[in-house]
């Protein structure tokens, strides 16, 4: 599964940023995860419990913070938020949507102690 | 929290902003791979599909096709054995396998590596065939111009819409194995219509690497993007 190989990168990314600061321990990881992006939350959220172990980030708690994507549909011009593909609009029934957004894969921020 | 340093004012707790994606690795070599092909005026091609739909079968004929005339090389990515790159590299291309052990896809550090040991020539086309898996590759970049997927007709008629990323990354759909048509209850425009659905873009050619039935649609579609990037 690739939410193991980007709960490494996770990892990597907190306790690199934490160490250069000096800091003993990392307590929560804020990640934005898109929607549209392909990652199962659960599935990174399982990887980063293998991921963490015997490093600083150990005990960190993860804090998910979900982005939808974007619609627009082609036939009305309606703009509405996407929590997956979607092939239809939700106004007018017309199969072409454009969508756009809701891939992002990002640590926000860390708190450290 | 404490609006001035961020520290929590409890436990010495301290909010360190990141904002990294988690994918930057990835992208970083992925943009050194597509500078690298663009240098030398190289088209490569990201195969991605579900395990066994015939993407080294459907290399092995396009090699015999362009022999002579286009240089290609080929990475071929699997967990495991050396068996597709054998098998390439008999039908008379350079072939480097790829093992990702328990890895589901190619990434562009990988790719970086086997084309390192390729040297593909200038003018060249690269054939990156990927690990067979309709999830993971989608979010890979491996510094391509294009991915191509291939179905093939025994998968079913929904499956882009089972698979949507893979199918809306994709450029071209390939849909291979149609002379098993006559078997199957499987309408090849149902399948188009699938993936129309969800990659209104997505361009579709039907194959058969049996016979070769389709190929001259293919290879045209790769002179034209062989045209694209000689500029
Ligand atoms: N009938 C028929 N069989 C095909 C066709 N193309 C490939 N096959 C058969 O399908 C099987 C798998 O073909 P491969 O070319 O190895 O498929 P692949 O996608 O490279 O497989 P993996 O690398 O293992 O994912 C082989 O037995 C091929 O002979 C086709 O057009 N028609
Ligand atoms: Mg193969
Ligand atoms: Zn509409």
């Amino acid at each position: 599964m690739h939410e193991l190989s980007l709960a490494c990168e996770i990892v990597d990314l907190a306790c690199e940023t934490a160490a250069r600061e000096g800091a003993a321990a990392v307590e929560t990881i804020e990640l934005e995860v898109g929607l549209l992006s392909g990652v199962m939350a659960d599935a990174l959220v399982f990887g980063f419990e293998a991921a963490c172990r015997g490093t600083i980030a150990e005990d960190a708690r993860i804090e998910l913070e979900p982005v939808p994507g974007r619609g627009e549909c082609r036939a009305c011009g309606r703009v509405f938020s996407l929590d997956a593909f979607l092939v239809k609009c939700p106004g007018c029934g017309a199969a072409g949507v454009e969508v756009s957004g809701g891939d992002v894969l990002r640590i926000k921020a860390i708190t450290v102690r | 929290m404490c609006g001035d340093c961020g520290c929590s004012g409890e436990n010495g707790s301290r909010r360190l902003a990141v904002e990294r994606d988690l994918l930057a690795a990835n992208a970083g070599a992925a943009a050194a791979n597509r500078a690298f092909f663009a240098e030398r005026g190289i088209l490569a091609l990201n195969l991605v599909s579900s395990p066994g739909s015939g993407k080294t079968s459907i290399l092995e004929r396009t090699i015999a096709e362009f022999a002579g005339t286009v240089p290609v090389a080929v990475i071929e990515g699997d967990q495991q054995t050396a068996n597709d790159a054998e098998r390439i590299e008999r039908a008379g291309a350079r072939a480097v396998q790829v093992n990702t052990g328990s890895g589901c896809h190619l990434d562009a550090r990988m790719v970086a590596d086997a084309v390192a040991g390729l040297d593909p020539a200038p003018g060249s086309v690269v054939f990156i065939e990927n690990v067979g898996n309709l999830v993971c590759p989608a979010m890979f970049d491996l510094g391509e111009a294009a991915k191509v997927a291939i179905v093939s007709v025994t998968e079913g008629e929904d499956k882009p819409e089972k698979y949507p990323y893979m199918f809306r990354a994709a450029s071209l759909c390939l849909i291979n194995k149609t002379d098993l048509l006559p078997h199957l209850d499987c309408d090849p425009a149902r399948l188009r219509q699938s993936g129309l659905a969800v990659n209104p873009g997505l361009e579709f050619i039907e194959l058969n690497a049996k016979t070769g039935q389709g190929f001259s649609s293919w290879l045209d579609w790769i002179g034209r993007e062989r045209r694209r990037v000689a500029g």
